[in-house]
């Protein structure tokens, strides 16, 4: 991953590293033959998550050597996960997406019903469904695609879907609809977003860091990568719905995170709030509104999965994650409590750590445009730091009338190594911005030269 | 005698080993073991499947993949007919390694003879353009079921079920042979390809019974198959009596109807299907079978206590797709949805007998049928559980499974019109149920506590089936190509 980060030329538009190998092919008609290609490559919006994919992975595989029971079975799962989520933002053909994203759902789901909490099985079942019903869409879109336009390669149709599907209108738009359906659904959007919530609460705390850092930010990849980037006229024309869904995943996300009195459960509302976020950037079409997003896909991933290893880690030690028998950490744990602090600050977005960029890319690029957008979006974020900055600070200096039982208050070392890298990262990718800038500037401008987006 | 008559070397094979069977059967002593009659049986379909192999490759050289008729066109070997006829073949196999695993049946001798003239008259059916040879080869296959179907029963709770079965299947004959007779009738011939020639110059007027033929040809296999609306008695299927014959109706003799009835529809209606009336006709009610079919088999496949009853309805789900493709043929360029039905057919075919072998490993341990069986599979036996797993992702179409290739493929020769279209968004939305379905069981298997301690029985038939089926998906999953360009290579 290093040798491939290091060999990437950011300068270079188009995709690095290619390979491509014919998987299968077959005879539709006496002059039409298809091709499926196993063919991969990056560019500087996959690149960035393959690397994020890759931090967090290894150091979920870390936190996993005090993993007592089924030991190999979760790690078969967690490198089969690894794979399909490598493969997922490497393909360029969408049959090989479609592959590795179904793959990366069913290890999911046994990851989930295998180690998660004592509600997991009904988790598990709403993810698989709600997944699926996403995959679905999604499957029937590349079935039309392939019959009228004859390819699934990412080359082939990028900027060229107006004229392979010239005579046919009307198909256009069921694709398009069919793949931003796919593609809320994975977000998720409200009012879809139960799901999320039950995983993110009863699932292993080493997955759902995974999930929150990469899982969830599928769906908006897929949102730029295939939505955005192949229909851009479509897109245009349904940019309020994206406004909408943003502003009410935003809004009711921060209120809701307002009513919770469990940390999951916080940070999981929190993380819908982030959802918008990122839906609101991608729909400025513009360059700063895109790279607030393409940011809050990276750090958002990092302090909100950083977020989850604490709450695992307190989890292990005490007996409950609910906010009102927590209290006065500090004390008992002080290296806990200021890695906590240090995250909750960070997904707040303070100047200095690396989550304040693609909030003020995004902000600044509605305040120019829809200045409306930007107010809502300000009010929601606003309610979104009261809610985290509350609990937070309820549960490191302030006082509980039950007492919580914790056993073993000192962090070890693989979560004291893990923690100070995360904060690390975030700190430097804070105070310099260019490092994650100049990877992704020259695939944002392509992109926006493609779907006619303003730089 | 026709020089070509060495063509029906795989039939001779069978015919060659009931002869053999039913002679031992009378004059061997009762006190004598009888199993290895199995191993006989077995040898004999593998020999009669090597020997098509063997005769394809040949015709293909003689004959350039044209078809070879023989006996003034009573008989037939094309590709299309070699491929049924393998495939029924690939099934008997699996339904006699059944057998030999399962120590209930080994002694019911009569099973062999009995299933071996089953698959002759199989063959008949699908090697011939001449009707009256398809009905024969009907006749023979359906006797030898109804056999079969009575010494399966033993209860008196079955009884109801196998006279239900008989009847519904005795009426489909009486039925397709009243929509053959229109045929007959309007054009004067029982020969497919001279009906063929016939049918453009027949007046108007007689549009009416040609329709009413289809329709009643259509209705007639749906009686024998128990396709939807006629599948009164498919839930009795999986009472535990019933078990090989199960199995064989499930695969081969399933795959055998729907071949005749391909056969009848793409060479006998041939021409009527550039009439757009008729075409409308049929294919409304191919799409409402095959639509049905999903929506129901996946349904009461989630709805479903027995483990096998659900398989079996999966098993119906999976047909609906298999149907899809026939609704939409003639709008197809080329002859890529035979292809796609093929390759469909060959996945169902190995999941399913993969599938119910290990269901039935499982359930005769446990004593049950109910889903309970499979409880802690995963802890006591991990390859068979993981075996079943990789089954159960097929049959839902997920992919890296031969199950999804086989979905791909059907899914994309529907997209022809924008009816194909309707059709494809609603079988995909009904496929939820089949995942619902499917992980229930995985769930059984990885999340329940085992039911008891003892492990799955081990025989080697059975796990020489159930291997099979899972290395042959593993490959069709990982090289579909294998099958894909041997399918498109040849000329059907």
């Amino acid at each position: 991953m290093i040798w491939l980060f290091l060999r990437f030329d950011p300068q270079k538009s188009g995709y690095q590293f290619e390979q491509s190998f014919l998987w299968f092919h077959w005879r539709f008609s006496p002059v039409k033959e298809w091709f499926i290609h196993y063919h991969v490559g990056v560019d500087g919006l996959s690149l960035l998550l393959i690397l994020l994919t890759t931090i967090l992975v290894l150091c979920a595989v870390i936190m996993g050597f005090a993993l007592q029971k089924g030991v190999k079975a979760f790690y078969q799962l967690f490198l089969l996960l690894f794979t399909s989520l490598l493969g997922l933002f490497l393909s360029l053909n969408l049959f090989l997406f479609y592959v590795c994203l179904q793959i990366a759902v069913s290890t999911s789901y046994f990851l989930i019903i295998s180690r998660g909490s004592l509600d997991r099985e009904r988790a598990a079942q709403h993810y698989l469904l709600y997944h699926s019903a996403g995959a679905m869409f999604l499957f029937f879109a590349i079935l039309i695609l392939f019959v009228q336009t004859g390819s699934l390669e990412y080359i082939l149709l990028e900027g060229r879907i107006s004229l392979l599907f010239a005579q046919s209108a009307n198909e256009t738009w069921i694709v398009f609809v069919c793949l931003l359906a796919a593609f809320l659904l994975f977000l998720p959007v409200v009012p879809f977003h139960r799901w999320a919530i039950q995983v993110q609460t009863e699932g292993h705390p080493l997955w759902t860091m995974l999930f929150v850092g990469i899982l969830l930010q599928i769906g908006s990849y897929g949102l730029v990568r295939f939505v955005l980037g192949w229909f851009p006229e479509q897109s245009h024309q349904l940019e309020w719905l994206l406004i909408l869904f943003g502003l009410l995943n935003l809004l009711y996300g921060a209120i809701c995170t307002l009513l919770q009195k469990e940390l999951k459960r916080l940070i999981a509302y929190a993380n819908i709030c982030f959802v918008g976020l990122i839906l609101l950037g991608i729909a400025t079409f513009h360059l700063q509104g895109i790279k607030g997003a393409f940011w809050q896909w990276i750090v958002h991933g990092l302090a909100a999965a950083m977020l989850f290893l604490l709450i695992g880690s307190l989890a292990k030690r005490s007996s409950t994650t609910t906010v009102a028998q927590l209290g006065g950490l500090t004390k008992a744990m002080p290296a806990w409590s200021s890695f906590w602090l240090f995250g909750v600050l960070a997904v707040c977005g303070l100047p200095g750590f690396a989550t304040f960029w693609p909030l003020l890319y995004t902000f600044q690029s509605w305040w120019l445009n829809h200045l409306w957008v930007a107010l809502l979006m300000l009010v929601g974020l606003l309610m979104l730091f009261v809610a985290l900055l509350r609990v937070a600070l309820q549960i490191t200096f302030g006082s509980t009338s039950i007492k919580q039982s914790i056993t073993n208050t000192k962090l070890n070392g693989s979560e004291w190594g893990i923690l100070t890298f995360f904060t690390v990262l975030i700190v430097m990718f804070g105070v310099m911005p260019e490092w994650l800038t100049s990877i992704m500037q020259t695939t944002l401008q392509s992109l926006l030269e493609r779907i006619g987006g303003s730089i | 005698m026709s020089p070509y008559a060495y063509f029906l070397l795989p039939e001779a094979i069978l015919l060659v080993m009931i002869v053999l069977l039913v002679i031992v059967e009378l004059f061997l002593p009762p006190k004598h073991a009888r199993f290895w009659m199995a191993w006989l049986a077995l040898g004999a379909v593998v020999a009669a499947l090597g020997s098509l192999f063997y005769l394809w490759v040949l015709w293909h050289q003689l004959f350039q993949g044209d078809p070879l008729l023989f006996w003034q066109g009573a008989y037939l070997f094309d590709s299309f007919g070699a491929g049924f006829k393998s495939l029924l073949l690939m099934a008997l196999i699996y339904v006699l390694l059944y057998l030999l695993g399962s120590k209930e049946q080994k002694e019911t001798t009569l099973y062999y003879p009995l299933l071996l003239t089953a698959g002759l008259g199989a063959m008949i059916m699908v090697s011939t353009f001449e009707g009256i040879t398809i009905l024969i080869g009907l006749e023979m296959f359906s006797i030898a079921t109804y056999v079969l179907l009575i010494l399966a029963q033993r209860s008196s709770s079955a009884k109801h079920f196998t006279w239900r079965a008989v009847l519904s299947s005795g009426v489909g004959t009486a039925v397709i042979c009243y929509g053959f007779s229109f045929l007959y009738g309007i054009t004067g011939s029982t020969h497919l390809l001279e009906i063929t020639n016939q049918l453009p110059k027949i007046p108007g007027d007689y549009l009416l019974y040609l329709y009413l033929s289809a329709f009643l040809l259509i209705a007639g296999f749906a009686l024998k198959s128990a396709w939807i609306p006629f599948h009164n008695w498919f839930h009795a299927l999986a009472k535990p009596t019933f078990s090989p014959f199960t199995l064989f109706w499930m695969t081969g003799s399933q795959i055998v109807l729907f071949g005749t009835l391909l056969r009848f529809l793409l060479w006998g209606y041939q021409p009527l299907w550039q009439k757009e009336t008729l075409v409308l006709a049929i294919q409304v009610l191919l799409m409402v079978i095959s639509l049905a079919s999903i929506f129901w088999g996946h349904w009461q496949a989630y709805r479903q206590q027995s483990v096998k009853q659900l398989l079996l309805y999966l098993g119906m789900g999976q047909w609906g797709f298999v149907f899809m493709p026939m609704a939409f043929f003639h709008l197809s360029q080329g002859d890529f949805f035979i292809q796609a039905i093929f390759f469909a057919l060959v996945v169902y075919l190995l999941v399913m007998s993969g599938a119910y072998t290990i269901v039935s490993l499982v359930t005769e341990r446990a004593g049950t049928e109910e889903i309970r069986a499979l409880a802690g599979l995963g802890q006591q036996a991990p390859g068979l559980a993981l075996a079943f797993t990789l089954f159960l992702l097929s049959v839902a179409g997920f992919p890296l499974t031969a199950g999804f290739i086989g979905r791909f493929l059907i899914l994309s020769s529907n997209l022809v019109s924008f009816e194909g279209l309707v059709v494809t968004a609603l079988a995909m939305l009904t496929t939820l149920l089949a995942i619902a379905a499917c992980f229930r069981l995985i769930r059984q298997m990885y999340l329940r506590p085992q039911a008891d301690s003892r492990a799955p029985i081990f025989t080697w038939p059975l796990a020489f089936a159930w291997l099979m089926s899972l290395v042959a998906t593993f490959v069709l999953a990982f090289i579909p190509d294998l099958l894909l360009q041997l399918l498109s290579q040849i000329n059907w």
